[in-house]
């Protein structure tokens, strides 16, 4: 049994690896894919938010590699919330204070050195959508381990 | 100390990526001329590393797993951290370009795929501190000592030679 963990968490491992590359070049290459879907004539937000997605998801695979890697000993399987809010949630502001004007609202009379500060500190999002991704991958926690049920019929 | 740990990893984490987002500034501020161009790359993706092995060991620390003493796991970090740092040797263009003219003779579509593969030297240090940074291994527990000296009045001193139990 313990052979069929291992051979699942390797099959993961790999999995994870092959995604990273997969995702990989398709951020390499995604001026040569929106080349090749421009006749479809999607928004430019939504183009945004694919490649800024695709990052995400690329840290997230990381994240996870890094869990399986380490071999924690789980009870059971959960996504631990506070991992993600504690490592998480500062590219995830950084995130929301770049796409919206929410940083105007909170400054008073921005001058236009305030506003090129925090447009050169909240513009990285392809770093904080990694940062926000290996927070989110290295949250998950699985177990490997056979099933124990709570209840036991007995004769 | 678990805490004043994670604390430190956080503010040093938004340090460093505060010098990476004014990275540009602080070199014009310091001079272009001053640095070499290389040394100029070469410190961003140090910056990078810095800022991303910060943030792994955050993780870390508030993973906890347990051990039973502070080490640096290679094992763990030759899974993980081979691959971004193979990429980022190959990354600066001299490697690649030797690479592409040595194994595909100089075409210009491989060089153009090669190039966009390997340019991405932000994601690459970022993958790489990462692992380096999810690599510690900090025991937090009080360090028991292997030998003891036990002494009772009127009796021989033993000296206790054990495994350590934590």
């Amino acid at each position: 049994m313990a052979e069929d963990h291992g051979k699942m968490r390797f099959i993961l491992i790999i999995a994870s690896f092959i995604n990273i590359f997969l995702y990989y070049s398709a951020y390499a290459y995604f001026d040569n894919i929106l080349i090749a879907i421009a006749r479809y004539e999607l928004p430019i937000g939504f183009l945004t938010f694919i490649k800024y997605f695709i990052i995400f998801v690329l840290g997230f695979l990381i994240g996870f590699l890094i869990i399986l890697a380490m071999r924690l000993k789980v009870s059971m399987s959960y996504f631990d919330l506070k991992v993600l809010l504690l490592v998480g949630f500062v590219p995830a502001l950084a995130i929301i204070f770049s796409y919206t004007n929410l940083l105007n609202l909170l400054v008073d009379n921005p001058g236009e050195t305030t506003v090129d500060l925090y447009y050169y500190f909240f513009s990285r999002t392809d770093i904080w959508s990694i940062w926000l991704g290996v927070a989110t991958g290295s949250s998950v926690r699985i177990c490997f381990s056979r099933r124990r049920y709570k209840h036991q019929a007995m004769d | 100390m678990r805490i004043f740990l994670i604390i430190v990893s956080f503010i040093n984490a938004l340090l460093y990526m505060l010098i990476y987002a004014y990275y540009d500034t602080i070199i014009s501020f310091i001079g272009t001329t001053a640095v070499s161009p290389l040394i100029q790359n070469f410190l961003k993706i140090a910056v990078l590393i810095a800022a991303s092995f910060c943030i792994g060991l955050m993780s870390m620390l508030l993973l906890a797993p347990g051990m039973r003493r502070s080490r640096f796991d290679i094992k763990n970090l030759l899974l993980l951290g081979l691959v971004p740092f193979i990429f980022l040797i190959l990354s600066p263009g001299a490697v690649t370009d030797l690479i592409a003219s040595r194994i595909f003779g100089n075409r210009e579509s491989i060089r153009e795929l090669l190039f966009y593969l390997l340019s991405r030297q932000a994601l690459w240090s970022i993958w790489f501190g990462f692992a380096i940074g999810t690599s510690v291994r900090i025991c937090f527990r009080r360090r028991r000592n292997k030998h003891s000296l036990s002494h009772t009045p009127g009796e021989k001193e033993i000296v206790k030679t054990g495994q350590d139990e934590s």
